[in-house]
């Protein structure tokens, strides 16, 4: 059951697309991950899939048939709503037989659908509760039993885990990949939460502005960003983007402060360089020139958040060991000691420098990643 | 604290004095109804003639059973009537999709604006045309919708959740399964109360069955009371007393089974 979206758009009002020239192939059996920041259009691009909104431009195909126009429930598919959308009046057992009647199917047949349904999600001593007896996660259950009972190999999801705590989150994560490996279901998992996307799925299609900005594995998403929105959307702490331009041949300025060494000559135009907080040192004290302030330290155990501030008052987000010692206000020089990624002023990837590392003010503290 | 303390007392004592005002031609009414009419005529409440005489003399004397099947037969059909298509109306304005609906809508609500008085007229006009006069069916037929059912039921159906169409469009429900299987038994309550209000209204009319219905075979019960007293030379209080007892029995009845339903909550865990 593949999913092929050519060229997919989406307008309300005549020239106001919220989706344009959406393209992807989904593969039989995948995880595929819709994410973006809220209002880029994920939920609208699943319910065109779903066929809950119709589609304005482009073609939908599903397992190789052609699905623009279909009524729901003639594409094969199964949805579940992020506010679960289960129905009150009915107990646990017919929420998730629900469907299943409606297509008619035998009462021994939806039985046995049913019980192995709710059986896979932990849900058989609530078998005949109504969901409002039942906590947020149970409920969540339900919505998940509804959808693998169905005999259809396609299920959408729509920020299903976002009204979770989270706990219970990173729990049902773990589970939900593991039923759909399981079951072979092939999933579309619309998310704003990028961890959300990088841990469950195979493939991960980045939204924003109304257009598709990348579309890779976690891996590659996360490794080779696109663009700057890619590169600061993934990755916690995010990535430093820092402006930069041509200092010397084959050299880039970065916010007055950091020189990075580039292996060809630039034209001479402005940059944007990113840098992940990891790949960026603090050199020990008096190793080199203080080049940027402390502003907030976060502790979270196991290591430090710094934010900081470089000379030309560039925000620059940092991590450091636990088990050293940062206060407020004080000065730290920093090097880049890792993977430095240049985009255009326009935002889009040039190439990456792995290592690049020149402290811009003090020569001597030149350290090789 | 002390602000609490003397305000729970006045409290009580407003919603007894309320409760006396409210209640007390009802108890009144049932007393006399037990008393012999000789005794209220002399206004001898205090009486301790105390019998269910009157009770067996109405039932005896007079056309009360009839008209209570009569009104029973009326209002039931009025109430199933006005649930299947206030229902259906109101579906029509929250799930469907169509040109003018908001302003066929509005009409509608326009239509409440209007008072009963005011249609008496042409709708009599029309079933004298139509040779209702005088049976079930003039008292039933103008009643089969009301636009305030319509407009109570939209705003209940307008609180289903959105997702829920949703769920009910990728399972396949066409319109009348998602009417009878979904929309419905969410609106139940709002359907109870409906049901609740349209039998009473319906059992309560006067005006209309007056105007359209001249034999006992026919005649409600609100007109039928009406009917003992012009029809008994002497009046005798203590049967009418007692008809009036009966008359109100089973409106009693659907407010104390309708209450049952009218709690909150039911619909709790549809979405988060």
């Amino acid at each position: 059951m593949s999913i092929e979206l050519k060229a997919l758009g989406k307008e309300y009002t005549a020239g106001n697309w919220v989706l344009e020239d959406v393209s992807a192939h989904i593969e039989s059996g995948e995880f595929f991950a819709i994410v973006g920041p809220s209002g880029c259009g994920k939920s609208t691009l699943l319910r065109m899939i779903a066929g809950l909104i119709p589609i304005s431009a482009g073609e939908l195909q599903i397992d190789d048939q052609v699905a623009t126009n279909l009524p729901p429930k003639d594409r094969k598919l199964t949805m579940v709503f992020q506010s679960y959308a289960l129905f009150p009046f009915l107990s646990v057992t017919d929420n998730v037989a629900f469907g299943l009647k409606a297509r008619k199917f035998p009462a021994d047949e939806i039985k046995k659908r049913v019980d192995k349904a709710i059986d896979l999600v932990n849900l058989n001593e609530f078998k005949d509760r109504k969901p409002r007896d039942l906590s947020g996660g149970q409920r969540q259950r339900v919505a998940l039993a509804r959808a693998i009972a169905s005999d259809v190999k396609i299920c959408l999801m729509d920020e299903p885990l976002s009204n979770l705590d989270a706990q219970l989150r990173i729990k049902m994560r773990t589970e939900l990949r593991n039923l759909q490996r399981e079951l072979g279901l092939t999933v579309i998992y619309v998310t704003h939460d990028q961890v959300e996307a990088m841990t469950m799925a195979d493939h991960i299609m980045v939204l924003h502005n109304h257009e598709i900005q990348q579309i890779g594995t976690p891996l590659d998403i996360y490794n080779q960003p696109a663009n700057t929105f890619v590169a600061s959307f993934f990755g916690t702490p995010r990535m430093n983007l820092l402006p930069a331009r041509v200092e010397a041949d084959k050299e880039l300025l970065l916010a007055n402060t950091l020189k990075l060494s580039v292996p060809e000559p630039l034209p001479v135009a402005d940059y944007v360089v990113g840098i992940r907080p990891n790949a960026l040192r603090l050199l020990p004290q008096g190793a080199g020139e203080p080049n940027a302030q402390v502003k907030t330290v976060e502790y979270l155990g196991s290591e430090i958040i710094l934010e900081a501030e470089l000379a030309d008052g560039t925000p620059l987000e940092l991590v450091a060991a636990a088990k050293d010692q940062y206060n407020v206000g004080d000065w730290l020089s920093v090097a880049i000691a890792g993977q430095a990624y240049v985009f255009d002023h326009d935002g889009q990837a040039q190439f990456m420098v792995e290592g690049g590392t020149r402290h811009a003010t003090g020569n001597h503290a030149s350290v090789q990643a | 604290m002390i602000q609490t303390k003397t305000r729970k007392p006045l409290r009580y004592l407003v919603l007894i004095l309320l409760a006396v005002i409210i209640l007390g031609p009802f108890i009144l009414g049932f007393w006399t109804s037990l008393l012999p009419t000789a005794d209220i005529a002399k206004g001898a409440l205090w009486s301790t003639h105390i019998s269910f005489a009157n009770y067996a003399e109405a039932v005896k004397q007079t056309a009360i059973l009839r008209y209570l099947l009569n009104s029973f037969v009326i209002s039931t059909l009025t109430m199933a009537a006005q649930l299947l298509f206030c229902s259906l109306g109101a579906y029509a304005f929250v799930f469907l999709k169509f040109k003018g609906r908001d302003l066929l809508f509005y009409l509608i609500l326009a239509t409440m604006m209007l008072p009963f008085e005011a249609e008496v007229i042409p709708n009599f006009a029309t079933v004298r045309q139509l040779n209702l006069l005088n049976h079930y069916a003039v008292m039933v037929i103008p009643f089969l919708t009301s636009a305030f059912g319509i407009f109570m039921l939209r705003q209940a159906f307008r609180q289903i959740p959105p997702e829920l169409k949703e769920a009910a469009d990728v399972e396949g429900l066409n319109h009348w399964q998602f009417y009878w299987r979904v929309t419905l038994p969410y609106a139940r309550i709002s359907l109870f109360t409906l049901a609740a209000y349209s039998f009473l209204e319906s059992w309560n009319q006067y005006l209309w069955p007056m105007l359209t219905t001249f034999s006992d075979k026919f005649r409600p019960v609100q007109d039928g009371l009406r009917q003992l007293q012009s029809q008994e030379t002497f009046n005798n209080w203590g049967m009418i007393q007692a008809s009036a007892v009966i008359v109100v029995v089973p409106t009693l009845i659907v407010l104390f089974v309708g209450q049952h339903y009218f709690k909150n909550g039911l619909n709790e865990g549809a979405t988060k």
